[in-house]
């Protein structure tokens, strides 16, 4: 049932996506291609003019694949639920949604997932592949592909439950734009994907590891970067990730029960 | 002459007139207006904490220290600023456009480009004019730089020159809208070079050297301006040129948009 349902959905995102024409997809992509140029140019003006090999544990090549593959990822792993939302509750829809039989947050969840599927595919593979070649082929493609697969998948879970929380202050104030500004600014800074969590001072890194964001952009990005990982070090990123899975969600289901009770549609 | 002045008098009002009902606007979503302005102020301070982390790590980028690099971006906050205060209707320019709202702009008996440009104002964004003061003010004297009336006056018009760039790019790619039905990706594509502006442009080799300065000009923001204070050595003809290129392109792009809002012929709605 639930996986009917889904499929459904799912492809409800995908037809949404296609409005989006396709010179928005080329100049996503354009965009990151750029960035990607801007942090090669600018790690390696660092990593030249300082005359080091390696900073923190790590090389100019490891550095340039996390944050290379942290753009990359944006399209995986990013999400708009926020401004659906908003539209939702402002258009008065939100009314029809929260009476149907699939939850309103498993609803918008599938949305999502096939809303970045076509994105993944036009935008993530070809980042991926110029990434590849920008370190040398530095990634060692063996069975860490498959976690930082399993782990990513976990990734999209903890950022859309981010996402779902700080939408559901939509149902208090109407302000999608200044909501989702804030969250992409904690989430990106502190997962590390503007700079590595290596590079952080030591007692903001003790504090930032015990937070949400660092599973979304950090966790999968270390399976990819060192190739002998040790088992304990997997089943802790796991259990970790996991966790706040757990966490997000009961946190997410209570704020919404109680945020739901306040909602005033508008003529609807 | 005087007829001029009586013109200039007229826009003044007007200006004003409409301000104010934006104003009045804004007001009530006051909730609105508070999330706004803490998000720039936060994006801000991400920011700056992550030029702060990156030199936890090493003492400087191609020989620019930390206080040089806090001058670059605070220049470059102070640069964007008139962009982001005043323009920022030319945002949503492709919406109205694209559904045609942007008729009800071409009945007006005034300069078509004036009336639509001005109509909003967005006021949150001065929070940055203050960041990039103190950021300016701050690395100035960590840098011990002078003090005196004409190295004021240089920045105030480097600074003022430097800010042209940014809403003659926004003006032209917003003018777009006329011609391209989803210019929408092409205004979120140019809207993220704003952070391209506060690296030191040495980083880069000759090609993307070439495509900042004259083709995607972002360089002219805040590193070609700032050589006049800081790294003096790098200053070269391009930092001159500037002054003039900002003006060029300024009235280039409002040429285009102008031509574009006159061939506008709605959408029959």
């Amino acid at each position: 049932m639930i996986i009917k349902t889904g499929a459904v959905m799912i492809k409800a995102g995908i037809m949404q996506s296609f409005a989006y024409r396709a010179s928005g997809f080329l100049l996503m992509l354009l965009n990151n291609l750029l960035y990607l140029a801007l942090i090669y140019f600018l790690w390696k003006g660092i990593f030249n003019s300082n005359n080091i090999e390696l900073l923190n544990g790590m090389t100019f090549n490891q550095t340039l694949l996390y944050l290379g593959l942290a753009v990359a990822l944006q399209p995986i792993v990013e999400t708009y639920v926020i401004w659906q939302m908003s539209a939702d509750i402002l258009t008065g829809q939100i009314s029809l949604h929260i009476v149907k039989p699939i939850s309103y947050q498993t609803y918008l969840f599938f949305l999502m997932i096939g809303e970045n599927l076509i994105t993944t595919l036009v935008v993530f593979l070809p980042t991926f592949v110029i990434v590849y070649f920008l370190t040398n082929s530095f990634v060692v493609l063996s069975y860490n592909i498959l976690l930082f697969v399993i782990s990513i998948l976990i990734s999209i879970i903890i950022n859309y439950l981010v996402g779902f929380i700080v939408g559901t202050f939509c149902l208090y104030v109407q302000s999608p734009a200044g909501l989702d500004n804030m969250r992409m600014i904690v989430v990106f800074l502190l997962s590390g994907a503007i700079i590595p969590i290596a590079f952080f001072p030591e007692l903001l890194r003790s504090v930032v590891m015990l937070l949400p964001f660092q599973a979304i952009y950090n966790a999968p990005l270390q399976f990819l970067l060192s190739s002998g990982i040790n088992l304990n070090e997997i089943i802790h990123t796991f259990a970790n990730q996991l966790f706040w899975v757990i966490i997000l969600y009961g946190l997410s289901k209570i704020i919404w029960s109680i945020s739901i009770k306040k909602i005033t549609v508008n003529g609807g | 002459m005087k007829n001029y002045f009586k013109k200039v008098k007229y826009y003044i009002h007007i200006y004003r007139m409409i301000l104010i009902q934006d104003l009045k606007t804004k007001m009530s979503f006051r909730a609105d207006f508070l999330i706004s302005s803490f998000s720039g102020i936060m994006l801000n301070a991400a920011s700056f904490i992550s030029i702060w982390i990156m030199f936890q790590n090493f003492s400087s980028i191609m020989n620019w220290n930390y206080y040089e690099m806090l001058f670059l971006y605070g220049f470059s906050l102070l640069a964007l600023t008139p962009q982001l205060v005043f323009f920022d209707n030319s945002w949503v320019l492709c919406d109205k456009v694209f559904k045609g709202d942007f008729i009800t702009y071409c009945f007006r008996p005034i300069n078509i480009f004036f009336y639509y440009t001005f109509e909003k104002i967005n006021i949150n964004a001065i929070g940055q004019f203050f960041i990039g003061v103190t950021l300016i003010t701050y690395s100035w004297i960590k840098l011990g730089l002078d003090v005196n009336t004409i190295i004021v006056f240089k920045l105030i018009i480097s600074l003022l020159t430097a800010s042209l760039f940014m809403i003659a790019i926004v003006i032209f790619i917003s003018s777009m809208s006329f011609w391209i039905i989803n210019a929408k990706g092409l205004m979120d594509f140019f809207s993220k070079f704003k952070d391209y502006t506060r690296y030191p442009f040495t980083i880069f080799n000759n090609f993307f050297k070439f495509v900042f300065s004259f083709i995607i000009p972002i360089g002219f923001v805040a590193y070609y301006p700032s050589l006049f204070f800081i790294h003096t050595e790098e200053l070269s003809w391009i930092s001159f040129f500037g002054v003039f290129y900002g003006i060029i392109l300024l009235y280039f792009s409002y040429k285009v948009w102008v031509k574009g809002a006159l061939q506008y012929s709605g959408t029959g709605s």
